[in-house]
């Protein structure tokens, strides 16, 4: 075994061991437990968890709002982004508006939301929504105007109508920028819904994270963070097995 | 004189939010929505004007802005530790990369509740929260723009005979300034949501609190001036560290 190999392994070996020093922490004597649990408290807390249907509901409802106000504003960004690429005219009449109302985080708009909708999926319906739209807006802008003029050139020569030629030529054109698009705005939706659901939405993976710390129950509350961080790794994971298949082809020709 | 047409270029951005405010003032003029939910604009700027003349307004952004700076402050030395170390070092990559992987797909927000049973609702909780959440984007940068060191620079480091420590003073941190600053810049806008969203949660006081406060109290008014505080905060930050980067990364062009 090289020196190098070595060093690799004892990295991916390093997560088990300090796992495995927080569980002896946990059970000597030396340390009080108490807020920190340990891991296997965690793990069983987990299984519990997970058969008594509390982590399916949680994960539902927190998949649920969170699609929901994705497609919605990646939806509007989309469009938005196009309109914007398509027309510079119609990028400088609103670029003040989007110069001024993008950096304003979407939590800081969530009292606002609570206003408006009260509790429940509306509210985190909309501030996803509002989160994710940005992104979106701002990659579309840039990939129609990274189009090549020439595409276009030979969509205005063939005489296509205005929809064929956005089906057949602009949106093709962009398609790996479509992507990056969705697997950002993915990646926003999930963290701004877990955010409000702690915040202030009782419902979710979010919520079941603070009634856990509320009722003074640490491996619940590790569980429940260990799962939401497992399923915001393997929704990342799965996004770049996609796009390393779908646009491998984009890497050889460029 | 301006022409016709370089007038309109210069009004232009301002026409849409022009009309949207002038919207904004009919529509609250008439009643069609109730200044419950919606205020009236010059309601939100009496409300602004109300909180910086009661004082009530300066300990407020001013304990907002002290743990913003301070997490921000801590996990900028991390993150530009750490990004030297596995940057210049491989086997400090292969050896903590795994670890760190394991880390950073966890919602800053969603750590919360683990650092509030750890350290209870005080300042070093939400300061350690910004710290674990805008580690990441100096963390990265760091070391990407440590690992696009020139090669060449380390030999000519080496030739000179510079220690490790003069090598990255003299040699690595300028060359990797650029990517660590944009780093920066991101973890500031992070620390910013992250002490706002924390502020909401524990209800210490700061901006955060104050806007839940009023829309739980359907003092939109109040909801609307704290929003617009934190957007300004937002735009200053990120203006600031904007020109920081122009003046101190001027030599390279």
């Amino acid at each position: 075994m090289t020196l190098e190999a070595r060093y690799r392994l004892f990295g991916l070996l390093l997560p088990l061991l300090l796992i495995a020093i927080w569980q002896a922490a946990a059970i000597s004597p030396v340390f009080p437990a108490d807020t920190l649990s340990n891991p296997f408290a965690i793990l069983s807390a987990l299984i519990k968890l997970m058969i008594d249907g509390t982590v399916a509901v949680a994960t539902r409802d927190t998949l649920v709002s969170g699609g929901l106000g994705l497609i919605l504003g990646a939806a509007l960004g989309g469009l938005a982004g196009l309109a914007v690429g398509l027309w510079p005219s119609a990028d400088r009449l609103t670029s003040g508006m989007t110069e001024f109302l993008r950096p304003v985080p979407a939590v800081a708009l969530l009292p606002l939301a609570l206003l408006l909708f009260g509790f429940g999926s509306l509210m985190e319906i909309s501030l996803v929504a509002f989160a994710v739209f940005w992104p979106v807006m701002i990659i579309m802008r840039g990939a129609i105007r990274n189009i090549d003029p020439q595409i276009l050139e030979v969509a205005t020569a063939l005489e296509f109508r205005p929809f064929d030629r956005l089906v057949k030529f602009l949106l093709p054109s962009v398609q790996r920028e479509i992507f990056v698009a969705l697997k950002i705005g993915i990646g926003v939706a999930f963290v701004v819904a877990v955010t409000v659901e702690i915040v202030v939405n009782p419902r979710g993976l979010g919520y079941q994270l603070v009634l856990a710390q509320v009722g003074l129950k640490p491996d619940r509350v590790f569980a429940f963070l260990f799962w939401v961080g497992l399923i915001g790794w393997s929704a990342s994971a799965f996004l770049d097995f996609i796009e390393k298949r779908l646009f491998s082809w984009h890497q050889m020709e460029r | 004189m301006l022409s016709a047409k370089s007038t309109f270029r210069f009004i232009e951005p301002v026409i849409v939010p022009a009309a949207v405010a002038l919207a904004w003032y009919v529509v609250t003029g008439s009643d069609l929505v109730s200044r419950l939910f919606l205020p009236a604009p010059q309601d939100v700027v009496r409300s602004l004007i109300d909180l910086a003349s009661d004082g009530e307004l300066y300990p407020t952004i001013g304990a907002t802005l002290w743990r913003m700076m301070a997490g921000w402050c801590v996990a900028s030395l991390l993150g530009i530790g750490l990004g030297a170390l596995i940057g210049l070092n491989p086997k400090m990559d292969s050896v903590l990369s795994p670890t760190l992987e394991f880390m950073r797909p966890l919602p800053a927000s969603a750590v919360v509740p683990v650092f509030v049973m750890a350290l209870g609702l005080t300042d070093r909780m939400i300061i350690a929260v910004i710290a674990f959440g805008s580690l990441w984007p100096v963390l990265l940068n760091t070391i990407s723009g440590m690992r696009a060191v020139d090669r060449r620079l380390r030999e000519v480091a080496s030739a000179l005979e510079f220690g490790s420590g003069g090598f990255l003073i003299k040699f690595a941190l300028p060359s990797a300034l650029p990517d660590i600053v944009a780093g920066l810049r991101l973890g500031l806008s992070l620390a910013l949501i992250l002490c706002v969203v924390a502020e909401m949660i524990t209800l210490s006081g700061g901006i955060g609190t104050q806007i839940l406060l009023a829309s739980r109290n359907f003092r939109s008014a109040d909801l609307f001036s704290g929003v617009v505080i934190i957007g300004v905060i937002g735009f200053l930050a990120n203006g600031t560290i904007l020109l920081i980067e122009r003046q101190a990364l001027a030599w390279r062009t």
